[in-house]
Parts: structure tokens; sequence; C-alpha cells
């Protein structure tokens, strides 16, 4: 498939109908490989349920394994003290019993709140995307459409698991590896740009740029102005992030 | 987008990723709590036992009445130095006076009726003698029979009731004479008790107490009724800090050690003295929460008179019990005690905490507290301190000698020059052998480097740091 779209004398960019659909694997792995083109696909058939089932089990299901091990057990509990200790919790022995005895049902919740906030989140998102879209570029595009597209986008997250779950097993922590802060180990920890380019996740500077392809083709506009406007917006929420917690955390 | 394209994008996130992976797996952030570190050195120490107390006078006297009466003269005020002797107060003496003379009347009065008696003795040998001679004399006519029967035998009689008459009059005069001594005995106790009237101060010193005035009448105590304490009156010359010692520290304390005394009410100053007293019986004293304590009395006598003192000041004695010269020294407050495992040797076996890589088999997350390891049955309680090596905290069980204000002399061990790990108390506490540390280099200040961006971490961290 050939790309499909081209700016007009406004800088809009118009939808060429194309006659072929994708199935569901093809459009999970073509927003990884051919976003714009499988967005395109997606605007013409806006088909949710089935990539958001699949992309919520494969995180709940690589997630609560993890947990399931040993080490990710142990790793889970360090994980829980240190985020308490990072705030000036004093974790006692009592509150350490406690912990451990809830590690067993860690799997449930892991899974369940997965499968649980997958769907609000992506409705969450879709929601904000959709009525900014609506008060900029007008009614051009249906709500059922921006959903599936905020879910296809989530089809990042199945790679991000791919590659953090095996990498976290090996190097026995359960934060999140994939941050801007991993090239800058020399940084102190709590400081303000440790925490700010902790905040950074990789994973969601694609995800975010995928979402403005799927936004574009969404509205026929160009990509670049809209990643540069999501791009903006989670600079100002890390930035804003990693202060209140370089204040709070100590 | 082209293939040239296509393969670069391909390229660029392989090297992201592999990147990513390499980081998080070579440079791994340094963990464990920050703490400070203070080296072994060589110090002298003194053992000091500190306990609180009151400055008392070494001579204290409570004047007291002898002699009940009113008050009718007095001559010093509470803080006035009086010398030895010197007059302080009069009761009045009218009726102990009048007694000396009446004594004095009565005795004149028995000295005169044995001048009596001794003139009647007098009188009682002339009749005697008059009587022997008239016996002499009808014995004679007897004889001749001149005289009947019966005025010989009454000139005897006579003889004999003249003697008897003699001796009475000499028991007179003996018992006269035992009056006398009587009488004279009675004037010298009202003499005596006279003299108790005035009050004298028995030493030189102060009147630390006044509760008479002019006046008032005061009276002598008995059995169960405490007579009037009139005044206090101090040596201050010599003085002493009367101080309860806990139990504990009582077999320590011995006599002659020298103490060093600050006074409450005297800021700033330090006096010393000896120790010349400890006691053997335990003063019981209720402390909070109604729990007992038991002390010892303990007196240091000071070596010089404080003018400015007053009787019942409260004061804290530091008595030095030990003094080592060049002892190997660390930290009291980085003394602890931990389980710990020793070998046949006896020598500690170092845990190591839990590694953070893979999976440690007989270490589950449960057994896995905040890299605490649980400890086996051979484990031991032992007290020791925690050394830096290598960012690791390492776990020296350590044999203390003396204590001093601020550290332990350690007599076995740690070495010169070990770092040990003094703070902060709360990581001190929470510390396990084999622990990840970072050491903060005081002189660094405590937030590592201010500003919005905050500072870089020292690489390393651990012991080799300083």
């Amino acid at each position: 498939m050939t790309d499909t779209t081209e700016p007009d004398s406004h800088g809009n960019v118009a939808r060429r109908a194309s006659g072929r659909d994708m199935g569901l694997i093809g459009r999970l792995v073509g927003v990884i490989v051919a976003p714009r083109r499988t967005f395109e696909v997606v605007v013409r058939h806006p088909r949710w349920l089935g990539v958001l089932l699949v992309v919520a089990l494969f995180i709940a299901g690589a997630s609560s394994w993890l947990v399931s091990t040993e080490l990710g057990q142990q790793m889970l509990l360090e994980q829980q003290v240190s985020a308490m200790e990072s705030f000036g919790i004093t974790v006692s022995e009592e509150m350490y019993a406690q912990l451990t005895r809830r590690l067993a049902s860690a799997v449930y919740f892991t899974a369940g709140g997965v499968l649980l906030s997958i769907p609000l989140v992506t409705l969450v998102i879709a929601g904000v995307v959709w009525t900014v879209g609506y008060v900029v570029f007008g009614a051009g595009a249906s709500f059922r459409a921006m959903y599936a597209v905020v879910a296809h986008a989530g089809a990042v997250n199945i790679v991000q698991q791919l590659f953090v779950v095996p990498l976290n097993y090996a190097r026995g922590a359960m934060g999140n590896p994939t941050t801007a802060g991993a090239f800058f180990p020399m940084l102190e920890e709590g400081t303000f740009a440790a925490r700010t380019l902790g905040l950074i996740y990789l994973f969601v500077v694609w995800q975010l740029f995928v979402l403005s392809i799927g936004v574009a083709v969404l509205y026929g506009r160009r990509t670049g102005p809209i990643a540069v406007v999501f791009y903006l917006l989670y600079a100002v929420i890390a930035v804003g992030g990693g202060f209140a917690l370089s204040r709070m955390g100590g | 987008m082209t293939g040239f394209r296509k393969a670069l994008l391909v390229l660029v996130v392989l090297a992201v990723g592999g990147a990513l992976v390499y980081v998080n797996l070579t440079f791994e952030r340094a963990t464990g709590p920050e703490v400070e570190v203070e080296a072994v050195e060589r110090r002298s120490l003194q053992a000091i036992v500190s306990a609180s107390g009151t400055i008392v006078p070494q001579l204290t006297v409570d004047i007291s009445a002898d002699t009940m009466g009113r008050v009718t003269r007095l001559a010093f005020n509470e803080g006035d130095r009086v010398a030895r002797g010197q007059f302080l107060m009069e009761i009045d003496p009218e009726t102990l006076r009048s007694a000396v003379d009446r004594g004095e009347a009565s005795l004149r009065a028995s000295r005169s009726s044995q001048r009596q008696l001794e003139v009647a003795i007098d009188t009682a040998r002339v009749n005697l003698q008059l009587a022997r001679d008239n016996l002499v004399r009808q014995e004679n006519l007897w004889e001749l029979r001149l005289v009947s029967r019966e005025a010989y035998e009454r000139a005897l009689t006579d003889v004999t009731l003249r003697e008897t008459e003699l001796r009475a009059r000499e028991v007179d005069v003996e018992t006269q004479r035992e009056r006398i001594s009587q009488e004279e005995a009675n004037l010298t106790s009202a003499r005596y008790d006279l003299t108790k009237v005035t009050i004298t101060s028995p030493f030189a010193g102060v009147v630390t107490r006044r509760n008479i005035e002019e006046g008032e009448t005061v009276v002598i105590g008995t059995m169960n009724n405490a007579g009037t304490v009139l005044a206090t009156i101090a040596d201050l010359s010599v003085l002493e800090a009367e101080v309860e010692v806990d139990e504990t520290d009582i077999p320590s304390v011995e006599l002659g050690q020298t103490a060093e005394v600050t006074i409450d009410a005297l800021p700033d100053q330090i006096f010393t003295g000896i120790v010349t007293e400890i006691g053997n019986s335990p003063i019981q004293a209720t402390q909070g929460a109604g729990t007992q304590a038991t002390n010892f009395k303990v007196v240091v006598t000071l070596d010089d008179e404080i003018p400015s003192v007053r009787p019942g000041f409260t004061c804290t004695a530091d008595i030095t019990t030990a003094v080592r010269t060049d002892a190997l020294a660390i930290p009291i407050q980085a003394a602890t005690v931990r389980e710990v495992v020793l070998d046949a040797n006896g020598e500690v076996v170092h845990q190591e905490a839990a590694p953070r890589r893979g999976v440690t088999p007989g270490v589950s997350a449960a057994a896995r507290v905040d890299g605490r390891a649980r400890r086996n049955d051979a484990a031991k309680e032992l007290e020791g301190v925690f050394v830096a090596r290598q960012g690791k905290a390492v776990f020296l069980p350590v044999k203390t000698g003396i204590a001093g204000d601020r550290y332990f002399e350690a007599l076995s061990g740690v070495t010169e020059g070990d770092l040990i790990i003094v703070g902060p108390f709360s990581e001190v506490r929470n510390l396990e052998d084999g622990d990840e540390i970072r050491v903060v280099d005081p002189d660094a200040g405590a937030s590592g480097g201010g500003g919005l961006f905050g500072g870089f971490r020292r690489a390393g961290g651990g012991a080799e740091s300083r």
C-alpha cells in the first residue's frame, strides 16, 4: 500500500480512499512499522475493541507474570519500600510484614489494575484530544474514530512490555528503565533534573508521535504541529512533575 | 519513506534500545542510605560518672534551746558571719538567776547549821569528860564502900549516855556536811542552768538560718516533740557536694577520685574536689511513672571556698572513675547491637545483602525485608560498630572498655583509621551487615549540591572517597 495522503493548498491533508482493510494483527504491527497507512485504515473502519483487548491482556499478562516470580515479588517489595521512604515515611517492621503479606495477591491486583485502567485511560485521552480537536479543527471526526486511534496507539505499549519486562528481570529492579534519566546515571537521586528526566518515558515519546500521526490522519492535518503540541504538553507535565517530586520526595 | 530513511530509522531505534539496555545493566544507580563516617583515632578518654545533688557545708549545727523562756536579747541576723563563742541571744534569765540566789542562801544556811552542830559536839565531848571523871570517883568510893551501888551504876550509865550523845552530834555534823554538798551541787546546777540562757556560737561560721525573733518564747524538745531550732550555723570554709549516684555506677566510684562540680546557680564555673565518702545504704528515689531508682550517697569535698555559694544549691558532680591515654576511641553513637553468625573460630561470618540481580535460592522475597536476610539459629547478639568498606556497611563486633563523654574505648575489633559509620542515628539503627551505603562528606553539606538542577553524585561514594 502506498502513501495515500498529500497536503492541499491550505496545508490540510486530504484522505484518499483505499479499498483494502487490515486484520487485527496487521493493524497492531502496522501501527509500529507503518503508522500513517495503518491509521488511514483505522479511520475508515474505526474498530477499537479487539486492539484494546489485545493490548490490555498483553500488558496485564506481562506485568503479572513478572510480579508472580520470586524475584518480581522481591523487586516489587523494594520498590514499594523505596517509594514510601522517598516521601519521608519510615517503614516499620509491621508495615514491612503487611507489605509482604500483600505480595501474594499482587499478581491479581496488577492484572486487574491494568485491565481496568487501560480502557479508562484510553477513554480519557480520547475524550480530551477529541474535545480539543472539535474546538480547533471542527466536527470533522467521530469520537468512535478518535477512540480507535488512541487504542491503536497503545500498540506501542506491547513493544514497551517486550522490552521492559526482560530488562527489569535482568537488572532486578521494578522501575521503568526506559526513561531519559537512564542516560544520566550521574545525576543525584531526588534532584529536579533527575526527577524530570525520570518522568520522560521514551516509549511515551514514541506513542505520542504515533498518536500525532493518527490524529493528523483523522483530521486531515499535518503531523508536525500536532506532535509539537503533544510534546510541549508532555514536557510541561514532566517539568511540573519533576519539580513537585523533587520538592516532596526530598 | 525511502528505503534508506527506513533503514536509518531502524538503526536509530536499535541504537536507542541498545543504549537503554546498556546503561540499565551497566550504570547501576548507587543505592543505600547516606551515612556519615568518622575515622577511629587514638584519644585520651576519661570515664565519668555524673550525678546530681546539693551543696552542703561540711559542718552545720542547728542551735536549739536548752531552757524554756522568752528571748530577751537577740544579737545576730541571717547571713551574719559569727566567731567562735560570739554572743547570739539571751533567754529570760530571771527565774534561773533566782534559783541561783536561792541555792546560795540555802548553802549559807546549811553551813551555819554545820557550825552549830560542831559546837554541840564540843559540848558533848565536855559532858562525856565530866561523866568519865565522875565515874572514876564513884569507882574509888565504891571500892571503899563509901557510896551506894546505885550511885556507882548511875555514874557508869551516865558515861555511856554521854558517849552516845557525842556520836549523835558527830553524825549530825556528818549529815550536815552531806547536806552542804547537796546544796553546793544544787547551786552549781542552778548556775549552769543560768548559763544556758546565754547562747553563743559553737564555731566560726555563717548564720544560714534564723528562726527566732526577740520576744518570742522558745521551748525545749521532748522525746516526741522537737524543740525550737533557733538558728543554723554553717562552716562554709569546707563545702561538700552530696550527690546521689545510680547503683550501676557506684561500683566504679572510689574514695579519692577527682571530680568536677558545676553549680546550677553559678554557671560557667567548674569547681574541683575529691570523693571523701561513699554511702553504703541505698536511697530509694521515685522517678517518673512510679518507678523506683536505687541510688547511693556520694560526698565530694570541694577543694576551694566558694564565696557566693549558699547551702542547698543544686549541683552536678562529674566523677572521673577511670582515665585512658592513647586509647582507640569509637564514637558512642556508633555502637550498636546486632545478631551475627560466628564460625568455629568465633569469627563473624559476614552476611552478604541479598543480591539485586537474579533469583537467590533460599532467599525469598518474603524473607528479605529491606535487604535483611533471615538469621539462622547460630546467630548471637554482639555489640559492635559498622565500618564503611567499599560502599558497604560491615559489622565488626567490638569489645569496649571505659566510656568517655563521646567515645568508647575499643579494646578489640577495630583498628586505627577504620571509618566508623556514626550517623544518622536512624540509619545506624537500621543498618545490616553488607548493606550498601553512600558516605556523605560532612564538609560538602548535607544536600549534595543546591539549585534547581541539584548536583552530581560522587563516583563510588564508599569509604575510599575519604
